[in-house]
């Protein structure tokens, strides 16, 4: 063979082999979301996050709803990477204009479910940079993100901007976090010389978290949450703006919890403590404690789960009332509740009997909530019961919230579609006895679509 | 010659190319989801991810390393709070 020929087939088979070749590590561009529709038959949901009614003759109608979820995340390497995440809510038949009870981002008629559509529906949920830092060993976050804390979301679960630091040192888990939640900062208007700028009046958040993994089973954590809320002391001041959240000046709040696996048993028990200023003249001393937890039994498993947040009913001295940020961002998705608690399964209707607040406008409440759920094949099902009550008597002296009674039955269309019915009914305690004293009992029937990418 | 150099050609080319959708058998590592290597043509949707990481740590240190067992660990962890961020029930 001549030495053209030699070089020829060196050079095809060089050729061949580098456009087949696959770099070792590339950019990753990764999609998930989801897709929700949700139809409810019901006496009780006002849509959004309005709570659920309790009043006499109550109307029963039929609405749907749909959500999706689209999230983008741009993956230099396993140590870079960018993540975006929004979202597009939307009601069959759109939303009236002027309707204060639409879904956040969709008010104003915003809606694309309007006749022909053509709406601006999309909401930003998270934008940020996700990187583990080589020099100290951290994993960083920074940018708008989602963040829940170490008590079922009793406390705080939200999309907040700010900065999270994690690092692990063998079995212990450390973070340190900083997130502002509020720049109410009003805007400078001419002639205004009071030289205020972004960065005046703001509410922040400072987390310090630690977990320790005492053996494959048993995790410790502990945990000191703070709250600086400088929007309220700037309330009484002229150009100040007059909307605070949330409602208090300084909060400090420690807790210890757990997650424990016993044989077929996982329980996650919980404790909280906290203390500060609700303004310059009072002082805040509340607690709060629960646990959850799930034991196999036969093809399923029982979950139950209960909470107890401290509460005040009179207006002297120091608030006992537990407190959170604001009520839209608390949960207590372990409860498996459609009506008393805001369901886990929620998109944009997303509410309960006492508006997500489970501090009751700071009576505190009680709940206890058992169920079972299981899986035959594609069949998938589940059936609930819990019980809700206020801490302290309400102005009429009652405290019973009411006990909710649900089941769901759903199949598996696809490993990522799912189809389900679920009806729920709650008979009312006498706390709505003042306000509605022939309040009908609430009730849904939910049918849902759901499909995860 | 000609022939030769064809039927290498051909030969590397069948080697390189990786299939659409790649299993790893029990005692074989699985470098996309350990390392994102060898990914072309793999689109995993977020379940199958999370059933896929979970079969890799199952096949324990029989395979992986303990370092390999933690990332892997880490990844469905991180993969499972993702799901969780879809899934979460704000208004």
């Amino acid at each position: 063979m001549s030495f053209q020929k030699k070089l020829l087939a060196f050079a095809a088979v060089s050729a061949l082999s580098a456009a087949t070749a696959v770099p070792a590590m590339a950019l990753e561009n990764e999609f998930h979301g989801m897709f929700k529709f949700m139809g409810y038959q019901t006496n009780a949901l006002q849509g959004g996050d309005a709570k659920v009614l309790a009043s006499d003759d109550a109307r029963s109608g039929f609405f749907a709803e749909q959500r999706a979820r689209i999230m983008y995340i741009a993956k230099a390497n396993d140590n870079l990477k960018l993540v975006t995440h929004f979202e597009l809510d939307t009601r069959f038949g759109g939303i009236k204009v002027t309707d204060g009870k639409g879904y956040k981002g969709t008010y104003n008629g915003n809606d694309s479910g309007n006749l022909d559509a053509d709406a601006l529906t999309l909401e930003t949920k998270n934008v940020y940079l996700d990187f583990n830092c080589p020099i100290t060993g951290a994993n960083f976050k920074v940018g708008s993100q989602p963040w829940t804390d170490a008590y079922q979301s009793l406390f705080l679960s939200a999309d907040m901007t700010g900065v999270y630091a994690t690092k692990k040192y063998d079995a212990f888990t450390g973070s340190l976090g900083w997130f502002r939640f509020d720049d109410n900062t009003p805007a400078i208007a001419a002639g205004d010389t009071t030289n205020v700028g972004a960065g005046k009046y703001t509410a922040d958040l400072i987390v310090v978290d630690g977990k320790y993994a005492l053996n494959k089973d048993i995790t410790l954590g502990a945990s000191y949450y703070n709250i600086q809320n400088d929007t309220a002391l700037t309330s009484a001041t002229t150009t100040a703006p007059t909307v605070s959240i949330p409602n208090y000046e300084l909060l400090h709040m420690i807790g210890l919890n757990a997650d424990m696996k016993f044989g077929d048993a996982v329980v996650k028990p919980f404790a909280a403590y906290q203390f500060g200023e609700k303004n310059s003249t009072t002082d805040i001393s509340a607690y709060a404690f629960g646990a959850t937890g799930k034991v196999k039994a036969g093809p399923g498993s029982v979950n139950f789960a209960a909470y107890y947040l401290s509460g005040d009913n009179n207006n002297t001295g120091d608030v006992k009332s537990f407190q959170t940020v604001t009520a839209g961002t608390t949960y207590f998705n372990a409860a498996n509740m459609w009506l008393l608690q805001r369901p886990n399964q929620a998109i944009n209707t997303s509410t309960s009997l006492v508006g997500n607040d489970n501090t009751a406008k700071g009576l505190g409440t009680t709940g206890v909530f058992a169920g079972y759920e299981g899986t035959m094949d594609k069949v998938f099902y589940n059936a609930n019961a819990g019980y809700m009550m206020t801490n302290k008597k309400n102005a009429a002296g009652d405290k019973s919230i009411g006990t909710e009674i649900n089941a769901q039955v759903g199949y598996k269309l696809y490993d990522n579609l799912s189809a389900s019915v679920a009806g729920a009914y709650v008979f009312l305690g006498n706390y709505f006895d003042a306000t509605a004293p022939d309040a009908d009992n609430p009730y849904l029937f939910n049918v849902q679509l759901s499909y995860a990418f | 010659m000609r022939k030769m150099a064809i039927m290498l050609a051909v030969g590397l080319s069948m080697l390189s190319s990786v299939p659409a959708f790649a299993q790893t058998s029990a005692d074989q590592k699985d470098e996309c989801l350990l390392a994102s290597k060898n990914c072309m043509n793999q689109v995993d949707d977020i379940k199958q991810r999370i059933y896929k990481l979970n079969r890799e740590i199952k096949k324990g240190t029989r395979v992986y390393s303990p370092q390999e067992l933690k990332k892997l660990q880490d990844k469905l962890k991180e993969t499972s709070d993702v799901l969780r961020t879809l899934e979460k029930p704000d208004s």
